[in-house]
């Protein structure tokens, strides 16, 4: 049923915003929420069934749900005036270098593994 | 009013770019800037204040906590594959994120970066609704990790190939795990292309990547680096 899931989802959601508010970390309760919908279907206290219609709603329609931060830079922009080049440039070479780093450290212990 | 406004505008907006992405076949086309640059575009053309569609936007905005939450689905679904090389993938995507903070915040100091851009820059290899609570955790300007974040995602995915022929990467669950902590869910498409392992374990780098750099940008602050 659409409102059971909304409201497992919703609760969970709850829950993790409540630890943060518990624990005053600043750590996001979005997050903590993920973690602890993973503890609960690992120990099957919910099963991905019960989540299922509303949970590949969200998923499929993720991007739409990012429109509004992305439309905020209309009124940041000129913070980065004079940086633009700078700012794309360190994406770039950050990404590489994490992209070859990643690779080569999983590639020397997977294969350590299987030998 | 003023609700409904901003609302409705990124509805449309939005369904109607993830209907042209269906329809496009540059894999590159990408349905968030593009309903991003129409919709600056139309309040800029009608000259409509920012604040007048910020509190629609906002609504939507709101929904991106449930949408994290259900990012433990995947995750879910893929965790069989993570038992057999658990350290290795571990370890690569822990070290890999930290590379992702500790590079761009040598290289923004390099280049003379304020530390409010620098801040927004920082959560950029981690999927986005992960990397909006990361960059208000750290009061970074989400606009710009979110722009940081679509460049990176789709200069990986493009770049990959590349990348692993320069080092020599070869091992597919290391082009998985790489696409997935280096480029989120864009190199994730991009993991697919070379195969259900290679995207699986892209995949399931996603959240872990997205826990990881938390976990890493908390100790920067308690280490007074940001």
């Amino acid at each position: 049923m659409l409102i059971k899931e909304i409201a497992i989802i919703l609760g969970i959601y709850f829950l993790g915003e409540a630890l943060v508010y518990v624990l005053d970390t600043k750590f996001p309760g979005s997050v903590i929420g993920m973690l602890l919908l993973l503890a609960a279907l690992h120990l099957k206290w919910i099963k991905i069934n019960d989540i299922r219609l509303v949970s590949s709603f969200l998923l499929s329609y993720m991007p739409l749900f990012f429109i509004p931060a992305g439309v905020s830079v209309m009124v940041t922009y000129t913070l980065m005036e004079g940086f633009y080049l700078q700012i794309v440039l360190i994406t770039l070479v950050s990404t590489i270098l994490v992209m070859a780093l990643t690779a080569f450290v999983v590639q020397y212990f997977v294969q350590r593994e299987k030998s | 009013m003023t609700l409904l406004f901003g609302l409705l505008l990124t509805l449309i907006v939005g369904v109607l770019s993830l209907y042209i992405k269906t329809k496009v076949s540059w894999s590159l086309f990408n349905p968030m800037l593009f309903s991003m640059l129409v919709i600056i575009m139309i309040l800029t053309v009608f000259d409509i204040p920012y604040a007048d569609y910020k509190v629609g936007g906002d609504i939507v905005l709101k929904m991106l906590g449930p949408i994290t939450v259900v990012l433990a689905v995947p995750l879910y679904q893929h965790h069989d594959k993570l038992k057999k090389h658990a350290f290795a993938i571990l370890f690569g995507v822990i070290l890999g994120s930290l590379s992702a903070l500790v590079s761009v915040y040598l290289f923004s100091l390099m280049v003379g970066l304020d530390m409010t851009l620098l801040k927004s820059l920082l959560p950029r290899s981690v999927t986005t609704p992960i990397g909006i609570a990361s960059s208000e955790m750290i009061d970074g300007l989400v606009g710009l990790t979110v722009l940081s974040i679509v460049i990176t995602g789709a200069f990986g995915a493009i770049i990959a190939d590349r990348v692993y022929k320069v080092f020599n990467i070869t091992e597919p669950i290391a082009k998985g795990v790489a696409l997935g902590t280096s480029s989120h869910a864009i190199g994730t498409g991009r993991a697919f292309e070379y195969g259900t392992l290679e995207g699986a374990m892209s995949g399931l780098s996603i959240a872990i990547t997205g826990v990881s750099t938390i976990l890493w940008l908390l100790l920067f602050q308690f280490l007074g680096f940001i």
